[in-house]
């Protein structure tokens, strides 16, 4: 038996959050929600996920100051983080990578390669695991 | 005595016989002025009455006489003398009587004394100069008069002589006077010969001064016509002295132009009555060849001896080149007083020599002298004149020259944004002797920067506004995007459940759509970065041949799906650049994608090879071509080609303007080529092998 993996999603749009959530579960991912960003950090903490979805555009607290926050902590500096941004804003991707995260996926995500995305990282990540 | 031994009778004899010429007035010249005395006192009475008495008047008569008087035979001996011829040879009467004359000097040739007698005949009287012997040696110069008279029947001189030795010492005298006069006149005939030989001398050196002169020397008489014209002259205006001796001055060398149809002789007038204002003066004049020349002249009026004026010595000198200099001077004087720029120029130490019209005018006065004794400092303000002392200065003499801002202090105390250049004007062996300063007004210029930087900051700020906007907009226009796109391929996917034909039918045109407006999107928001400069690159080595691989397998299905064959022609040597690779890639799948677009037959090539430095990639169809007229509007934003494309082929028109400005940004450059409508069309663009940046 498998071990579902385990993936924490910060996210704000209702609709965004319902939509990646769909998606994982449908391929037996085990989700959990985050709607902030300082929630995000909390529930990274008290619990052990093998991947981390990150918007960037959050209220409040933005994206690469929650990375920095997860980074920081010894805990969590092995869980690959992937950026949800839209690719907006000048440097944006270099920004996300400075600020901690593994990885980034452009919005609007292509729901024919978004599962082949996640898994590379996956991957890569218990590679250096092992 | 003698005289008293004598006979009365023979005294008697004398007595008469002295009588009888004293009678005749021969013995009076021997008596001298007393004679007449005598004679009278003799016509009275005396002699007649006692012989004894008239020997002894006798006596005293003859001794009387103030000569040495001798009585003298033929013989030669003395016969009688008077005491005064006693005292002066030094005889007693003893001793001369009987002496021959000749022992004593008397004149008488007493060889030839027949002829000296008959010679005295009739009275007359010989006048001798001599020399007497005294009984002791001596002698003295005498003058004796000598006569003849008969005494008893014989024939007797008498001598009358006298001691001339005064009046030889006078004449003596006299003599050494004229002696004296004589070398005193030899010397001054010496001293004038002398003097006219140095005349010569002087006369002759001045004459080769004159000719040799290295000035012009010329003389004309008082109607102006040249009467002297040195060699120098000659040489120098081309003339030889006998074609111009005698003729005017004016039409040889004084141009008839220049000299107004004024008359010579009235200025030579004009010139003796005025000579301070000929004194010195320049004039143009000619060379024989008509060639100008300018002459300073020093003139002099020449007056005769009634003090008429006859003619004016002219010296002059060759000022034609400093004439030249000095127009050149003028010419760059007017060129330094119109610059427009501030012009000017101090000594070592700062105080101003000169100031041009720009200058002055910057520093807000009318009119700038030498003698207002103005520092450069003193236009430079307060502020920054430690500056000028302790930084400026020393550069200007360590390196010769320093441009810089200096503000620049008007007369009323405004400062004036200027640049300024100084830089030091050196003598010939390199040492500085001036400073010199170039002032440009900066007042325009920065206020044109002012106004220039207040349009950038509002142009920035617009531009960051325009980004944030754009930004926001992209974001906001993903969010719901993000949702259709991602729901819709669920759908399609059957995650949801199980779709009919209709269904998944609809659902594909709603993806399509929504795809088209996410490249939209990112399309607008790519041109928006590469003309705000705001699109990062991200430049590394990477391997072109894998890359292109990847977006020919990615699109061959779409080109298969309309029957087009896709080929990639690829050059080895152009496998590994330097570049952004998602940007090449953006415009390579720009590129195909579009040649796909536009041809419905035959193939799309892929080619690359590489040139000079750069990788030349080209993308080649079969498709519609494009028209001469629409080749110029291809890379331009907004403009698919026509409204009627727009209909069949769906694009945002944005695709070729985005790639213009990639691979501009790459280093690279892109352009297209095709015979026309119908023929098919080539795009091309180059990389830089080793990367633009």
């Amino acid at each position: 038996m498998i071990m579902k993996p385990k993936v924490l999603i910060i996210e704000d749009n209702e609709q965004n959050l319902y939509l990646t959530t769909f998606i994982l579960e449908h391929h037996g991912y085990d989700v959990t929600q985050a709607r902030d960003g300082a929630a995000g950090i909390q529930i990274a903490r008290s619990n052990h996920f093998d991947l981390i979805l990150l918007d960037i555009q959050l209220p409040e607290m933005d994206g690469y100051t929650v990375a920095g926050h997860l980074r920081s902590d010894s805990e969590l500096d092995e869980t690959p983080i992937v950026a949800i941004t839209s690719y907006a804003m000048v440097g944006d991707r270099e920004k996300a990578i400075a600020a901690g995260c593994t990885g980034y996926i452009e919005k609007p995500i292509n729901p024919d390669t978004f599962i082949p995305e996640l898994v590379k990282y996956l991957l890569a990540a218990k590679e250096d695991a092992d | 005595m003698r005289e008293e031994d004598k006979s009365k009778g023979q005294l008697i004899e004398e007595i008469q016989e002295l009588r009888r010429r004293l009678g005749d007035g021969v013995a009076d010249e021997a008596a001298g002025r007393e004679t007449g005395t005598v004679r009278s006192r003799c016509a009275q009475s005396a002699f007649h009455d006692d012989p004894r008495e008239s020997n002894q008047l006798f006596r005293r008569l003859f001794d009387g006489i103030a000569d040495i008087s001798l009585m003298i035979d033929i013989s030669g001996k003395i016969i009688e003398v008077n005491q005064r011829a006693c005292a002066c040879l030094g005889y007693d009467r003893q001793g001369l009587l009987g002496l021959s004359a000749m022992e004593i000097g008397v004149g008488i040739d007493f060889t030839r004394v027949e002829d000296t007698w008959k010679s005295l005949g009739g009275g007359n009287v010989i006048t001798l100069e001599g020399t007497y012997r005294c009984l002791d040696g001596t002698v003295f110069p005498v003058e004796e008069n000598i006569r003849a008279f008969e005494y008893r029947r014989q024939d007797l001189f008498l001598v009358c002589a006298r001691d001339i030795s005064k009046r030889r010492r006078a004449e003596a005298g006299l003599e050494e006077k004229v002696a004296e006069r004589t070398a005193q006149l030899r010397q001054e005939i010496l001293e004038r010969k002398l003097a006219e030989e140095s005349l010569r001398n002087s006369e002759q050196k001045y004459r080769e001064l004159v000719e040799n002169a290295n000035s012009i020397i010329l003389k004309m008489d008082g109607r102006g016509r040249v009467i002297f014209f040195n060699e120098f002259a000659q040489k120098f205006f081309g003339y030889k002295e006998r074609e111009l001796l005698g003729r005017s001055v004016v039409g040889t060398i004084v141009p008839e132009v220049d000299a107004g149809g004024r008359n010579p002789g009235s200025m030579i007038r004009d010139l003796a009555s005025h000579p301070e204002k000929y004194a010195r003066n320049e004039n143009e004049n000619m060379r024989r060849n008509g060639e100008r020349v300018w002459i300073a002249w020093t003139n002099k009026p020449l007056f005769d001896s009634w003090g008429r004026p006859v003619g004016v010595l002219c010296i002059g000198n060759d000022i034609t080149e400093l004439k030249r200099t000095e127009e050149q001077l003028q010419i760059f004087r007017r060129f330094a007083d119109n610059a427009g720029q501030g012009l000017a120029m101090a000594d070592l130490d700062g105080q101003i020599t000169y100031m041009n019209t720009a200058l002055v005018g910057m520093i807000g006065e009318v009119e700038w002298n030498p003698g207002q004794g103005r520092n450069l400092i003193d236009f430079v303000p307060k502020e920054h004149r430690q500056k000028l002392r302790t930084e400026i200065h020393p550069l200007l003499f360590e390196r010769g020259d320093w441009t810089g801002e200096l503000p620049l202090l008007s007369g009323k105390g405004h400062e004036i944004p200027a640049l300024v250049n100084l830089f030091l004007i050196r003598d010939d062996a390199g040492n500085p002797r001036h400073i010199a300063e170039l002032t440009t007004d900066l007042t325009h210029q920065k206020e044109t920067e002012r106004e220039i930087m207040r349009a950038k900051e509002s142009a920035e700020s617009a531009d960051r506004i325009k980004s944030a906007f754009l930004a926001s907009m992209s974001h906001e226009l993903r969010t719901p995007l993000n949702s259709i796109i991602g729901f819709t391929g669920i759908l399609l996917q059957g995650l949801a459940g199980e779709l009919n034909a209709e269904q998944r039918k609809q659902m594909g045109m709603i993806q399509s759509s929504a795809r088209h407006l996410l490249q939209l999107i990112n399309d607008v928001l790519d041109i928006s970065k590469i003309e705000a400069g705001q699109l990062n690159l991200s430049i590394a080595s990477f391997d072109l041949l894998e890359s292109f691989e990847g977006i020919i397998q990615t699109i061959r299905l779409a080109a298969e799906k309309k029957g087009l064959k896709l080929l990639l022609d690829f050059d080895p040597d152009a496998r590994y650049v330097v570049s952004d690779r998602r940007r090449v890639e953006q415009v390579l799948i720009n590129l195909v994608n579009n040649a796909i677009k536009f041809t419905d037959h035959g193939e799309v090539r892929v080619k690359s090879t590489v040139e000079g430095g750069h990788v030349v990639t080209s993308v080649t169809d079969t498709g519609i071509g494009i028209s001469p007229r629409n080749m110029g509007t291809l890379f331009v934003a907004f403009r698919q080609i026509d409204g009627g494309l727009a209909r069949r082929y769906e694009g945002t028109g944005l695709g070729l303007s985005i790639c213009k400005g990639l691979v501009a940004m790459l280093g690279g450059s892109i352009w297209a080529e095709s015979a026309g409508e119908g023929m098919g069309s080539t795009f091309t663009f180059t990389l830089p092998v080793a990367g633009g940046q």
